[in-house]
């Protein structure tokens, strides 16, 4: 990491141990494209980082595969702060404004612009996967993250046994996952991450979403050593989706919305400003939103049908009138539609409580596991009085899904290309229960 | 029935749970941890100076990169490790057939396997990073990943992973030496000072070959073409270099345009220290070093240049 580095000359106010000023990190940036005169010379070249598929370069599949891990979006804009000891500082609201100012912090990305001073070691108590950089597990995965994050060399030599002492490894053989397999093998190495983080000799930790990732006996371990490590003096930063999950380490906090730190304070006081921001923004959803989903199934999702068929129902909460354009779709996993049933005509409704159904008829449907997913598709009708039309009215979508991994959901087998074959054979039912 | 807590309340509720006034902590870790020294991070800088000091901060994944490197080869093999030695040897073994049995290559007093397998070491040092160096930056992330890691020391890596092949290489043509030794009881390479030479030859083309390496591994993330291109123009290169025969067996009129080649005199500096056979002339010399400085100068430029937005298009 060319971007950190020691810096006897940069001095940081007595009693700090972290200061970060006017952090940003700009939005994902379009893809680069060639110089020109390298287009103009070579004319009929496509420029495509992806080339063609020739089936022999195995490593650039793995590359592809890995694309979308090692891209990061969102920004951050201008965040300011500085800890001291015994500090704890909260960071909540736009969870991707909070979670790349945590990978700033930890040097897992240059920041765009300002600077990150730290007295002593930053700790990253992050999720394993986030830094497992090298997609193994055991020891040989936390030499990597080691030398990646430049680390004591003897860390993981001369502390191994304490870093094994305190993960409680024998725990681990009480999950119930076979010895030897890759499960029992991540939730082992998980603990010795965590551990060995926690015996870095640090001044400031990064604490991830209260131990995301962990199991809950060594989250609470790690939670008392850092309590503990707090009272002795060690900064902590943590981000989380609501002030109750860092009241445990934070006196205050920052609060995130859309990219900008929009107010600093008494944990108490940024708690009080975050709810009434969201009583705000929730009311503001309701008026906005013309159709919502009332009920799906039975817990919140799609019931789950057998190879005889059934019927699958969701209700539809209509607050102004509308054409709504109703569809049934059947996919073995997200991007990957098979089966797309539309209702060729619009439903015309006024507002009030509707309930939707298909009915999917027997010997469509074989054993698999599949996505069902019921959408409606709403838009004001002309002439209709109503909010005037913007983007969100214009096409709104209502989707529910059901992902059953524990049995046989829905299986239609047709041969590619017979989609359109079956919009006639479901029998789509619309009544109103109540206006 | 329990009601629902004010936002007023979950806030007094909050400010109440946080302990650790500041007075309370132990003045000496407190004072041990204000002492500490202080590191920065800071927006990416541009330059040469810079991306020198990616390599030396770095330097400690160094292994890693070539550890990748090198399972990359057998990775999704049925042979898996033993293709590491098997490749070497065939490759070996089929040239060394057609050269010198076919078409009946002179190599002097000695063997012609053995002229030819230590005459290949160094070149396979160059192939080997020039063929990786072209891949260098699109297998940059599957080595990291999840975060930002800087890219010269990546390519540099490959000099690891190049050093292995010369080591598999070397392994081979010392196995020829022995055989020929209980085979024939002549021991056709014996250890001289002239071995400090072929050293040199080695560094040269590992030199030469990181320069190209430069120049291909940002270019072909924008076009693929330049490693199918230059993979033709490394096997035409292989032709043109006094590597299957010597210097002196090709037409008089042609001896200078084979001098004017940059990697003849590091090749003809391996056998030399080998093989004891003829030392590169002053104007192959010369030839190298000037090629090295000026395109090792513009490979930095342009691997500086097109680096980062290259990794962009990944």
């Amino acid at each position: 990491m060319s971007w950190t580095r020691f810096a006897s000359h940069v001095r940081l106010d007595e009693g700090v141990l972290l200061s970060v000023e006017g952090i940003s990190k700009g939005p994902k940036k379009p893809a680069a494209q060639p110089p020109q005169w390298m287009v103009r010379f070579l004319p009929g070249v496509t420029w495509s980082a992806e080339g063609r598929d020739d089936g022999e370069d195995f490593e650039d599949d793995d590359l592809m595969e890995q694309q979308e891990e090692t891209r990061r979006s969102g920004a951050l804009n201008e965040v300011s702060f500085q800890l001291s000891p015994g500090d704890g500082l909260g960071l909540l609201g736009d969870t991707n404004a909070t979670q790349i100012l945590m990978t700033l912090l930890a040097g897992l990305y240059p920041p765009s612009t300002g600077r990150v001073a730290i007295r002593g070691r930053i700790a990253p108590l992050f999720r394993f996967s986030q830094l497992n950089f090298s997609d193994g597990t055991g020891k040989s995965s936390l030499k990597v993250i080691s030398r990646f994050l430049h680390w004591p060399p003897d860390l993981l030599r001369k502390r191994w046994d304490e870093i094994v002492d305190f993960a409680h490894l024998d725990e681990v053989e009480e999950f119930g996952f076979p010895p030897k397999s890759v499960e029992y093998e991540e939730a082992r190495t998980k603990r010795l991450f965590l551990s060995s983080v926690m015996h870095l000799d640090a001044s400031v930790y990064l604490v991830f979403k209260a131990f995301a990732g962990s199991d809950t006996a060594m989250a609470e371990r790690c939670s008392d050593l850092l309590e503990q490590r707090q009272r002795e003096g060690c900064a902590i930063v943590q981000n989380g989706r609501d002030p109750e999950q860092v009241a445990r380490f934070c006196r205050e906090a920052i609060l995130f919305k859309e990219g900008q730190a929009i107010t600093r304070g008494r944990l108490g006081s940024v708690a009080t400003f975050m709810a009434e921001q969201r009583a705000q923004a929730e009311q503001k959803q309701q008026q906005r939103i013309p159709i919502r989903a009332l009920l799906v199934g039975k817990d919140g999702e799609l019931p789950i049908l057998g190879v005889d068929g059934g019927t699958l129902e969701i209700e539809l909460d209509v607050f102004q009138s509308l054409a709504v354009w109703l569809s049934l779709r059947f996919a073995y996993s997200e991007g990957h539609e098979h089966v797309k049933v539309d209702r060729l005509e619009p439903l015309d409704v006024t507002p009030g409580i509707y309930r939707v159904g298909v009915e999917v008829p027997p010997g469509l449907i074989d054993e698999g596991v599949y996505t069902a997913t019921l959408v409606a598709t709403g838009r004001p009708i002309e002439g209709e009085e109503g909010p005037p039309p913007s983007k969100e009215l214009l096409t709104f979508e209502v989707a529910s899904e059901t992902d059953s991994q524990s049995g046989p959901v829905f299986g239609v087998v047709p041969d590619g290309g017979q989609q359109a074959a079956y919009p006639r054979d479901v029998e789509w039912r619309v009544h109103r229960v109540e206006t | 029935m329990a009601t629902a807590a004010t936002p007023e309340q979950e806030a007094v509720e909050l400010q109440d749970r946080r302990p650790v006034p500041a007075a309370a902590l132990d003045p000496a870790r407190r004072e041990h941890l204000l002492r500490g020294s202080v590191h920065v991070i800071e927006p990416w800088k541009s330059g040469v100076f810079h991306r020198l000091r990616d390599v030396w901060h770095d330097r400690g994944l160094l292994p890693y990169y070539t550890r990748c490197c090198i399972q990359r080869r057998y990775k999704n093999t049925w042979l898996g490790w033993i293709w590491l030695p098997l490749r070497p040897g065939l490759d070996m073994m089929s040239k060394a057939l057609f050269f010198g049995g076919f078409l009946g290559v002179s190599s002097g007093d000695r063997p012609y396997i053995i002229f030819f397998t230590f005459g290949s070491c160094g070149w396979v040092f160059f192939e080997s990073l020039t063929k990786w160096g072209a891949k260098g930056l699109r297998m940059s992330n599957t080595f990291i990943k999840g975060a930002y890691a800087p890219r010269l020391p990546r390519i540099l890596s490959l000099i690891g992973a190049a050093s292995f092949d010369l080591f598999l290489y070397t392994v081979v043509a010392i196995a020829a030496v022995f055989y020929y030794l209980f085979a024939r009881g002549t021991l056709y390479v014996t250890p001289s000072k002239e071995v400090l030479i072929a050293g040199l030859g080695i560094v040269l083309l590992g030199a030469w070959g990181i320069t190209i390496a430069l120049f291909t591994s940002p270019l072909s993330v924008y076009a693929r073409d330049v490693r199918y291109g230059f993979n033709y123009i490394t096997q035409f290169w292989y032709f043109l270099t006094p590597i299957a025969y010597p210097i002196s067996s090709l037409p008089p009129q042609y001896q200078p345009i084979a001098e004017a080649n940059p990697l003849t005199a590091p090749v003809e500096m391996v056998k030399y220290g080998f093989l004891q056979t003829a030392p590169p002339t002053t104007k192959s010399i010369a030839t190298c070093l000037l090629g090295l400085t000026v395109l090792g100068s513009i490979g930095l430029w342009t691997f500086m240049r097109f680096e980062r937005a290259a990794v962009q298009r990944l």
